[in-house]
């Protein structure tokens, strides 16, 4: 550490209302001592928690999230929303771990109302622990713009992960040991990867392809000659595609565009047949032909 | 090229008329040119469907409606919403080889999408294990509702399918979903499973947008 | 080239060609088929070119860039005439001694004729090698003599004969009574009696119908097409025309691969040769039938040469195929009845006018008349296109024709029908070629490619290597093909990595049974075909993967 200067992590909690919150109070009152850098949010319940919310702080400059709730079993609401905080943190957890940052950053714990020390023991490990870590990303040694490339697109795949996860990522038991074993598993590791970590790499790929390729200059009389030549009829789409992919080695987003517009048959109809087969590329690489 | 179609071209040469055929011992009076699944509604008869919906074209993929058709002494295995009846067909709904067929379609759905309810309300009644398979990441069982209803009833064509094979999937026109789907979104009740919703989030998140405002795209 | 307005004209000019010919001037006969392009061939042809000038023998001597000659293993291939001495394996530099020994002093060259590798034996003349003499080259025989970029080659050797018999002497109805009489079934691995597709589509309603050549040749290990079709373009569109004429259609397609270029080409040149001489177009040979051809190709994936996938292709569409439960031969591209029919089916056709149903028939057995070409490969020793009557025992073709199995190996199995088909063990290799013997087995013919298995054969790889491509080549669309080779394929995966479990054979069994009896189309129904058909006659092999994991497990 460069000499003057101290890290002060600051850490974001989401305490829930019934039992965390009441046990940090607790602690404050019973003058147990604990590091300073928390700033607390009270919520109704820990279930409350949103990805959105843990990514936001991080998005924000929070060097680590801490989520606060009552026991499992014990939650005061009917439908056990500190379940529902379990699997969405398990699930933070691995995206964090997949964009390069330390996970043990997000924490969970259970606190009831009563264990105010417990709280107060859990901030001084904590505290220093994040002290040790280092600020966000620069602790991991991940570049500043990259990071924040890479929390901006797990934020705009939050919706999406959130359909995933209720329809295929879910446990059908609420126990503790259940959860777990879901969460451990190497299913779930499987199904998480296919389904999540692909789409985030698709997005990525993407996303950085498109500043590569900027802008694409099309021959749009090359193109209007190849249409014209099959009469423009919808039935020669296939061999229009065929023709353009053979001159041009690639069939641009502008071309479809184009072909879909002369030929009057939808664009997705023509996606359908470049994606058939890898006869078609949509990208400017050499073909195998 | 779709069944309705054909019908009326062999209509133009036939006269339309009534055939009477036999559905499960049942004797069922209809229309010539309709499928066993339309003869056997109009009886009362029920066959299992999964990708059939009243106001789409007859697709015929999920197989589950597979029936036994019996006509002139030849038993064969046919998609009961796209076959065509004929005079003297003896049609059985329910059969050692028609249920084994439905439940291992069902067990392969269930490897895809263990939660959605036709599913479940299926596999009580054949007996289908939701384990038998192993997981498999993607929810969609590729019914085609969604295609074919933003193709033939909104006329948007807004999703359609990609790849072949194993591979194939739903994707939506980033373009034409951005103009058409928020202000739709009918299609989305027709979606067993919840695929159809993950899939439109998904592709909004993937409008990548050139400069970091939203509404450069909505144009 | 004014065009032919009659039977007596085309005559005139057939006689026309053919006393410019002299039978007794040397021509150099070169293989330009796929396979022998391959070994480079096309600098053994400039090398004749160039030495036949610098010999000052343009005018003595002919070259001709021929047709596929069928035995690919000993390409390129050149047969000397009128001698019709045969050499193989010919170099460039062997090129200068053929023209000065063989061509011009009429000397056989020793070291490049045919040698038995069992026996020593040597066979100068082409008709004299064991893979020629023990075929029945109906259709391909003419490969040798007929460069396809020339339609003049084609009318010596009798072309287009048989369609101005049919468009003058016979009526519509009688060429389809005389195909039906011949027995022809369907080439292209259907088996179906071209007869009666014909006449379903002739007394289908609607006045608009299309005649379809399946030239997609998707079959794993089947070049037969290729080799008949680039060879000899003219053949298989005469059989086309003269069909069109029969069921009475005005349209015809030819649905080709879009990785063929030198097919490709061959087969637009013959088209526009053909319009060219009025054989094509409007009022052919003056008859006052018009047809029209059209070529598509293809995307590129194995389903489009299923016939309702390759008519929704022609279509513009994605090649799905549908149900067909209303035939295509009734309703097919964009509704009207449309017959398909594959590339060697068509190129019988002209052979039947031409030399009559019953000359036809007394070739093959009780159900399958006529000859077939079959594809060699796999572990053989002469590989190659082989052209042979039916009836002919499998084991003579392997031996007989084939040569063999290289390197002391015994045989296996031969594998029909590639990824949809099965195979045939050792122990029944005496069964002769034919459509329903074959399919009784297990192993239906399909195209005609045989894929010979030496000892060495995994055969589970076999049945998984076969799944896999069918996994990647299927579209997709229903449930029992898509998700019953996926399951498949994993258990057979585990089976040959060695983590088989017990039960996974009749858990094989089961899914098998549900995707050939529930799928949409053939590809989804025949998929578990190898499979079943290995378990059939191999079944120890299986057992014995998993009995290893068995005891394994058990240790």
């Amino acid at each position: 550490m460069a000499a003057g200067y101290t890290f002060e992590p600051r850490i974001l909690g989401f305490l829930c209302n019934w039992c965390c919150y009441a046990g940090a109070d607790l602690a404050g009152v019973s003058r147990y001592q604990y590091p300073p850098n928390i700033r607390v949010i009270r919520l109704m319940c820990s279930g409350r928690v949103d990805p959105a919310h843990i990514f936001r702080a991080f998005s924000t400059g929070q060097d680590a999230v801490f989520i606060g709730g009552c026991h499992l079993n014990d939650c005061h609401y009917v439908t056990h929303g500190n379940y529902g905080a379990l699997g969405m943190v398990y699930i933070c957890k691995k995206l964090l771990e997949h964009i390069g940052l330390n996970p043990e950053r997000l924490r969970l714990e259970w606190v009831s109302a009563g264990e105010g020390i417990r709280f107060a023991n859990i901030m001084n490990e904590f505290g220093p622990r994040i002290e040790k870590l280092g600020p966000l990303g620069k602790g991991e040694g991940i570049d500043e713009h990259e990071l924040k490339f890479k929390l901006e697109a797990v934020t705009k795949l939050i919706p999406y992960i959130k359909l995933v996860q209720s329809e295929r990522l879910r446990v059908s038991v609420r126990t503790e040991e259940a959860y777990n074993k879901f969460f451990t598993s190497e299913e779930f590791n499987r199904l998480f990867n296919e389904l999540i970590i692909d789409k985030l790499a698709l997005y990525l790929h993407v996303s950085a392809r498109n500043q590569d390729i900027g802008t694409v200059v099309v021959d749009n009389d090359k193109i209007d000659r190849i249409i014209n030549k099959h009469q423009g009829k919808a039935g020669s789409l296939v061999q229009v595609l065929l023709e353009i992919q053979h001159e041009n080695h690639w069939l641009p987003q502008d071309v479809l565009d184009r072909i879909s517009k002369k030929l009057d048959v939808p664009l997705s109809r023509v996606m359908q047949i470049v994606t058939f087969h890898k006869t078609f590329s949509l990208i400017p690489e050499e073909s195998n032909e | 090229m779709p069944v309705r179609e054909v019908r009326i071209i062999m209509g133009e040469h036939k006269e339309m008329s009534e055939i009477i055929i036999q559905i499960d011992g049942k004797e069922v009076k209809a229309a010539e040119g309709m499928t066993v699944l339309e003869a056997a509604q109009s009886a009362d008869i029920f066959i299992p469907t999964l990708c059939h919906y009243e106001k789409l074209e007859p697709y015929g993929v999920c197989r589950i409606c597979t029936v036994e058709a019996e006509v002139r002494g030849w038993t064969k295995l046919v998609a009961a919403c796209l076959y065509p009846i004929e005079q003297d067909l003896v049609v059985r709904t329910r059969s050692e080889k028609v249920d084994k067929i439905r439940k291992m379609i069902l067990e392969f759905l269930l490897a895809h999408a263990p939660c959605s309810p036709q599913l479940q309300d299926l596999a009580q009644e054949y007996g289908a294990d939701k384990d038998r398979f192993e997981k498999e990441s993607s929810f969609c069982f590729l019914c085609g509702l969604c295609v074919r209803y933003c193709a033939e009833v909104e006329k948007k064509n807004a999703v359609g399918f990609v790849n072949c094979g194993a591979r194939r999937e739903i994707r939506f026109i980033l373009e034409i979903a951005l103009k058409e789907c928020n202000s739709c979104k009918e299609c989305f009740p027709l979606c067993p499973t919840s695929y159809l919703q993950a899939a439109f989030v998904l592709t909004e998140s993937l409008a990548f947008p050139r400069d970091s405002s939203q509404t450069a795209l909505m144009k | 080239m004014p065009r032919i307005n009659s039977a007596s004209e085309l005559e005139e000019l057939r006689k026309g060609v053919l006393s410019e010919r002299d039978p007794h001037k040397p021509c150099i006969a070169i293989c330009a088929g796929m396979g022998c392009l391959g070994v480079s061939n096309g600098r053994v042809i400039s090398a004749f070119e160039e030495e036949v000038n610098k010999k000052d023998l343009k005018t003595k001597v002919d070259i001709r860039a021929t047709g596929c000659h069928g035995y690919c293993e000993k390409g390129p291939m050149v047969v000397i005439y009128p001698e019709e001495i045969c050499y193989v394996e010919v170099t460039p530099e062997d090129v200068p001694e053929i023209v000065s020994q063989t061509v011009l002093g009429k000397k056989v060259i020793d070291r490049l004729i045919y040698t038995d590798p069992d026996t020593g034996e040597k066979a100068a003349h082409q008709s004299e090698i064991p893979f020629y003499k023990n075929q029945m080259r109906h259709l391909l025989g003419n490969n040798t003599k007929i460069d396809p970029r020339s339609i003049d080659d084609y009318l010596a050797v009798g072309g287009y004969f048989a369609l101005s018999k049919s468009l003058f002497e016979m009526s519509p109805e009688e060429v389809l009574e005389e195909i039906k009489k011949a027995d022809l079934r369907g080439r292209g691995g259907g088996g179906f009696p071209a007869g009666r597709k014909w006449e379903t589509a002739r007394n289908a309603p609607g006045k608009e119908k299309y005649v379809i050549v399946n030239a997609h040749e998707g079959e794993l290990g089947a070049y037969m097409d290729r080799a008949i079709f680039t060879g000899n373009p003219h053949s298989v569109l005469e059989g086309l025309i003269i069909g069109a004429y029969a069921i009475g259609s005005h349209q015809g397609f030819i649905y080709t691969r879009h990785d063929s270029p030198q097919l490709k080409n061959n087969i637009d040149i013959a088209l526009a040769k053909a319009e060219e001489y009025g054989l094509l177009g409007e009022n052919i040979l003056g008859s006052g039938f018009d047809f029209h051809v059209e070529v598509h190709l293809d995307i590129g994936i194995f389903v489009s040469g299923e016939s309702s996938a390759l008519m929704r292709s022609i279509e513009g569409n994605i090649p799905e195929p549908r149900p067909k439960y209303i035939r295509t031969s009734v309703s097919g591209i964009w509704g009207k009845p449309s017959d398909l029919n594959n590339v060697e089916t068509w190129a019988n056709v002209p052979l039947i006018i031409n030399k009559g149903s019953e000359w036809y028939t007394g070739t093959g057995t009780e159900r399958s008349k006529g000859t077939k070409l079959v594809s060699l490969s796999g572990n053989i020793v002469n590989t190659g296109v082989a052209e042979v009557p039916f009836g002919t025992t499998i084991r003579e073709i392997v031996y007989g024709i084939g040569g063999g199995i290289p390197n002391g190996k015994k045989l296996k199995a031969v594998h029909f029908g590639g990824p949809m088909g099965g195979s045939i063990p050792e122990s029944l290799l005496d069964t002769p070629l034919d459509f329903d013997e074959l399919a009784k087995l297990g192993a239906p013919i399909g195209a005609g490619s045989m894929l010979v298995l030496d000892e060495d054969t995994n055969m589970v790889d076999l049945a998984r290597y076969f799944l896999k491509f069918l996994s990647d080549e299927s579209c997709g669309k229903c449930v029992p093909c898509r998700e019953g080779i996926r399951q498949m394929l994993r258990i057979l995966a585990n089976i040959s990595g060695g983590k088989g479990r017990e039960g996974d054979i009749e858990r094989l069994e089961e899914i098998s049974e549900v995707t050939g009896s529930a799928s949409l189309c053939a590809l989804g129904k025949t998929a578990a075909d190898p499979l079943l058909s290995t378990l059939r006659y191999f079944r120890d092999e299986y057992e014995a993967n998993i009995e290893n994991m068995k005891c394994l497990s058990e240790k």
